[in-house]
Formats: C-alpha cells, sequence, structure tokens
C-alpha cells in the first residue's frame, strides 16, 4: 500500500490486514522499492501523485521486477489523464480505482484482480 | 534727408504716360507667368522673361516667329479659334490645353488672351498670359488618389475643425456610424459621443491644440440608430502652410468584435482555471473523505476496543475539519461577484497555494513566501485568484523535477499613488529571450498542446482592469534558470475602473 496520505495509508492498509492480505506500508515511491525485495509483492496498491516518483512509475517498475505483480491505481486527481496516457504509449494499461471508495469496494477490487 | 521736403516724394507713382509704362514693363518682365503678344495673323511680337523660363526659348529666337510654334500639331486647330475669338473682341480666360516647349517637352497651360485694341479701338492683335500647371496638376492628382484611398477604406476616417465640427466624412465613417456625409458634415462630433464620455472630447481638443497625436484610443461611439461602436480612434492634428494646427483627422475603427472575442477568450479561461483548480481541489477533498470512509468502517468492526473506536472517530473528525477548510477556502472563490472588496491579498495568495499544495508536493517544488503587505486592498477577488492560479500553475510547469517557487507581496511606494507589489519567482526551466516578447500575446504558449496560450495574457488583462502592471524577465542559463512575474496592484486601481466603467463596456 502506497501513499503520501498517511492516514489514507494506515487505515487502508488496516483494512486489507482484516481482509486478509499481508500489508506493507509505504509513503512514497521510492521507498516502495527499496522495501520490495524484502518484501515479495503479490499486489501493489498505490496512489498515483506522488513526490519523487508517482504511482505509474512506480507500477511500471515494479512489473518488471515481478511480472505477476497485480496492480491497482488509486487516485483522487481527475488531472492525472496524461500520467495514464504516457504509460500507455509505454504500454502498460492499469486498473484504476477513484477515491473515495467505499472499503469493502476496495478489497473487492482487489480480489477480483487474483481472479482475472 | 532735408531735401526730400522741395523734391517730389519717392513713394508717389508716376503718372505720366511714360511712368506707366515703365511701370507696365517692370510688372511683365518680373511675372512668373509667360505674358507674350500676337498680332491677328498669330505673329508673336513680344516675349517676357517668364515666357523665356517656362518654354525655353530667349526673346531674339521668337520675337517674329509664329504663335504655333509653342503649340502641338495636333492641337493647330485651337489657334483658329483662338484668333476667331480675339478677331471678333472676346477674352478667353483660364483656357487649360497642351503647350510645347523648346526642347520638345509638352505641358498642361493654362493660358488668359485678351485683345488688344490700338488708339481707335481697332483690334490690332493679343496678349497671352500663360501659367504653366503641372505642378498644380500633380497635386489635384496626389489630391484625388488620396480622396480616392481615404474613401476606399474600411475605415471611418473624419475630419474636424479646431471647435468640433465635422468637415469630412469617409464611406468608412457611413458604414460605422450610420450617418450620410450630407447630414453629419457641419455637425458636431458630439453628435459620436455617448453622453457619459463628452469629457473625452475636450482632453482629445486640448491635446490636439497642443498638436499632439493620439493614438489607438479605445472608447466607445454611438451610431445614428443609438448603438454602441467600440473603436479604437488614432487623431492626428491638422496644420496649415503656416504649421498652425486648424483641425484634426480622425481615423476609428470599429473593434467590436475583436472586443467580443477577448471577452470569449476571458471567460473560455476562466472555465480553464476553474477546471484546472477544481481538480486541484477534487485531490484535497478526495484523500480526506477516502480516510473517512476507512475510518468509519475500521470503527464499526466488532473486535476493535472503545478505546480505538474513540482514536478512529477524532482522526475522522480532523480529517472531516481539512476538507471543510478547503471547501471554505476554495468555493469561496465561485461566490465571486465581480464587484471589488477589501482583502489582503496574500490571503487571496494562500488560498491559491492551498489548492495547488498537493500539485506542488508532487512535483517536489518548495514554497517561500514573505508577505509584507499589512494593508487591505480593494480587488475584484475572483480575477486576482485567477491571474494568481495561472502565474503559479505556469511555475509549477516549468518545475518539472522541482525547485523552489519564492513568493514576496510588498507595499511599495510610488509618485503616482502607492500599490502592492507581487513578486513570483521560480527556479524552472525560464523562457527563451525570442520568446519573451510573445508571453503575453494571446494563444502564445511554450508548452505545446498542453497550453492554451492565453493564460498569461488573461493575467494581463486583469491586472490592467484593476490599474496595475505585469512583466515578466527570465533565464534559460543552465544552473540559473528561472522565471520572475512582477505585479503591482495599486491602491486605487480598482475603484477608478468603476468610475470609467463606461469605456471599457
Amino acid at each position: 500500500m502506497v501513499d503520501d496520505e498517511r492516514i489514507l495509508a494506515d487505515t487502508t492498509a488496516a483494512i486489507l490486514r482484516r481482509a486478509g492480505f499481508e500489508t506493507m506500508v509505504t509513503y512514497d515511491g521510492l521507498s516502495a522499492l527499496d522495501n520490495a525485495a524484502s518484501f515479495n509483492p503479490d499486489y501493489l496498491l498505490t496512489d498515483i501523485m506522488m513526490p519523487v516518483m508517482n504511482g505509474v512509475e512506480l507500477a511500471v517498475t515494479l512489473t518488471k521486477m515481478y511480472p505477476a505483480l497485480r496492480i491497482l491505481l488509486f487516485s483522487g486527481q481527475a488531472g492525472i489523464a496524461n500520467i495514464l496516457e504516457k504509460s500507455r504509449q509505454m504500454g502498460f494499461e492499469f486498473p484504476l480505482l477513484a477515491k473515495p471508495v467505499h472499503p469493502m469496494n476496495l478489497v473487492e477490487s482487489l480480489k477480483a484482480l487474483r481472479e482475472n | 534727408m532735408t531735401q526730400s521736403k522741395t523734391g517730389t516724394k519717392p513713394d508717389r507713382p508716376d503718372l505720366s504716360i511714360e511712368g506707366i509704362r515703365n511701370f507696365l514693363a517692370a510688372i511683365i518682365a518680373s511675372s512668373d507667368d509667360a505674358i507674350i503678344s500676337k498680332d491677328l495673323n498669330g505673329i508673336i511680337n513680344s516675349w517676357n522673361d517668364g515666357a523665356r523660363r517656362i518654354f525655353g526659348y530667349e526673346a531674339e529666337e521668337m520675337v517674329g516667329q509664329p504663335i504655333l510654334r509653342l503649340i502641338p500639331i495636333e492641337l493647330h486647330h485651337e489657334e483658329d479659334f483662338i484668333l476667331s475669338k480675339i478677331r471678333s473682341g472676346e477674352r478667353i480666360d483660364h483656357f487649360e490645353t497642351t503647350r510645347m516647349k523648346k526642347d520638345g517637352e509638352k505641358f498642361p497651360i493654362s493660358v488668359t488672351i485678351s485683345p488688344i485694341k490700338d488708339e481707335s479701338g481697332k483690334i490690332i492683335g493679343a496678349s497671352k498670359i500663360a501659367r504653366d500647371i503641372s505642378e498644380r496638376r500633380r497635386l489635384d492628382e496626389s489630391r484625388y488618389r488620396l480622396a480616392a484611398i481615404v474613401d476606399s477604406a474600411d475605415d471611418a476616417i473624419i475630419s474636424k475643425n479646431l471647435d468640433g465640427i465635422i468637415t469630412s466624412w469617409n464611406n468608412g465613417a457611413r458604414r460605422l456610424f450610420g450617418y450620410e456625409q450630407e447630414e453629419i458634415v457641419g455637425q458636431s462630433i458630439l453628435t459620436l459621443i455617448p453622453d457619459n464620455l463628452r469629457h473625452e472630447e475636450e482632453e482629445i481638443l486640448r491635446r490636439l491644440r497642443a498638436g499632439d497625436n493620439i493614438e489607438h484610443y479605445q472608447t466607445t461611439r454611438i451610431s445614428k440608430q443609438g448603438e454602441i461602436r467600440e473603436v479604437s480612434i488614432t487623431v492626428s492634428p491638422i496644420r496649415n502652410a503656416k504649421g498652425e494646427v486648424i483641425g484634426a483627422s480622425k481615423i476609428a475603427r470599429d473593434v467590436s468584435n475583436q472586443k467580443k472575442v477577448e471577452r470569449l477568450a476571458i471567460e473560455a479561461e476562466k472555465i480553464a482555471t476553474t477546471g484546472r483548480m477544481a481538480a486541484a481541489i477534487a485531490h484535497e477533498i478526495n484523500n480526506p473523505l477516502a480516510s473517512v470512509l476507512n475510518l468509519i468502517f475500521l470503527a464499526r468492526q466488532p473486535d476493535v476496543s472503545n478505546q480505538e473506536i474513540r482514536d478512529y472517530l477524532e482522526t475522522a473528525e480532523s480529517e472531516l475539519e481539512r476538507v471543510s477548510h478547503i471547501a471554505r477556502q476554495t468555493l469561496g472563490y465561485y461566490r465571486d461577484t465581480g464587484k471589488p472588496s477589501e482583502v489582503h491579498l496574500k490571503d487571496l495568495m494562500e488560498n491559491v497555494l492551498s489548492v495547488y499544495r498537493s500539485k506542488l508536493l508532487a512535483h517536489d517544488i518548495a514554497v517561500e513566501s514573505r508577505f509584507t503587505d499589512l494593508r487591505k486592498i480593494r480587488v475584484r477577488t475572483g480575477e486576482v485568484v485567477q491571474i494568481f492560479s495561472n502565474v503559479i500553475c505556469n511555475a509549477i510547469d516549468s518545475m518539472p523535477h522541482g525547485g523552489t517557487l519564492l513568493i514576496r507581496t510588498a507595499r511599495i511606494v510610488r509618485t503616482e499613488g502607492d500599490a502592492i507589489q507581487v513578486v513570483i519567482n521560480d527556479t524552472g526551466s525560464g523562457i527563451a529571450r525570442e520568446h519573451l516578447d510573445k508571453v503575453f500575446e494571446p494563444f502564445f504558449t511554450t508548452k505545446g498542446n498542453l497550453g492554451t496560450g492565453i493564460g498569461l495574457w488573461v493575467a494581463k488583462q486583469l491586472v490592467e482592469r484593476h490599474g496595475g502592471q505585469i512583466s515578466v524577465s527570465s533565464s534559460t542559463d543552465r544552473g540559473d534558470s528561472g522565471t520572475i512575474v512582477t505585479m503591482t496592484f495599486p491602491f486605487r486601481g480598482a475603484e477608478d475602473e468603476e468610475a470609467g466603467s463606461g469605456r471599457e463596456r
């Protein structure tokens, strides 16, 4: 779970843990990359607009390291179309969930990724 | 000097026959016109200096020669006609025709020919006074050419005297204002000026008398049908040969369409700015809302302790306060009625910064602000927020890899009245020297498809509507690049505009 909004990151992680996910929280893209090796993630749930490294860049980088990684982007901003367009041109298309979202829907969206 | 008492007075004309003859001879010799006399057979018998100058022949060459030598062959029939008139005692006045110089050059001439009579009253010949009119013809031609240009111009071209009475009126003026030339020439120029702008005419006349030009002055005029015309006028003094100002020429261009397009562009940019700000505001609101949903969900879980529930709810409460704060700050902009109100510019700046807070954070841009404007200023807050927003968005776009945004507001003391100066300084990529002149032009952008090209132009319009100024300086030098936008808002600006509102609308 990666989001620079700490309260949102922490509460989302608590909810995911309750739903049975083993969850690691970081508040920016670079520390997510740093900690990925020790954690070996199956899923990435990340905010998009973050300092230093945005969520899409993080997703693209981690996909290369973990080809099986299931990714869900999570954003509260409308003005991210050009970031998504850039990743689409690079051949990456990630599902996107708009904030705010009810916790149950969030968990279901993640589980749905497993089934696909 | 004592001799003059007994002698004839020197300035009294000598009225003897001899005296008159000498007097006439002197006039003839010194005349600029050609004065020639001939007998009834058309043989020249006198030739003055003016004739020598105009035709190029010496008197010795011409006296005794037929006058036909001066007339082009194809016009020889004219001489028969002239001689027949003279024989019957008639005079020919200002007859315009063509004659030939010694070198064969033909030129336009105006001649007056009178019969010469002897003492018994018998006609014995003719005197001929001829004037070279090539110069006058040239002037006539250029005058006709000018008149044609004036008449075919799209702009209204009007002249008036120093009392403001219209003295000429072209087709463009007829199209723009609806009056025919016959009904408006002789009327006061005030006919075209709306009642509330009559003071303008006094000022225009005052400047004209001083010999000043007035260029591209934007104002409104009124047509015959009572419709408002937005015009840009240029007024220049008309001088007589002595250089005295005797009137004015006035060129008026209809800028109603241009104004309409400008207004639409400003409206469009307001909507675009609103959109950009709404996206930023959405982010600020959606994050805490998402947290609140999570916190309430967690608090509702059956296995959490009372202490945990209290903690979750407290955090939810403070997140909701964050939402309220943003809503209060941002939604307030759109309550802007367009009427000026008293505010601290720094408050408006802080509102804009709070809207772009996460965008600044996401781009790793540090904000350093120094606000020392302690006095409130009267401005239209919505417009000022838009100005700041446009400039700050440009600054953010110029720093994709982070940087520092320096913002200062300070009161400045000037002879023309105190003002608040706002300086927004980024450490971004800067604007290339060749683009710097164009940044305030509409539809100029260096951002490719991402820019609308009217952000700074709109900012300039809005700053000027507050009676202020905006300027940009920039450097693209590596390691030292950045852009500084400086704006001044005079304390009296918004009020002045209110008073002169007839001009804007």
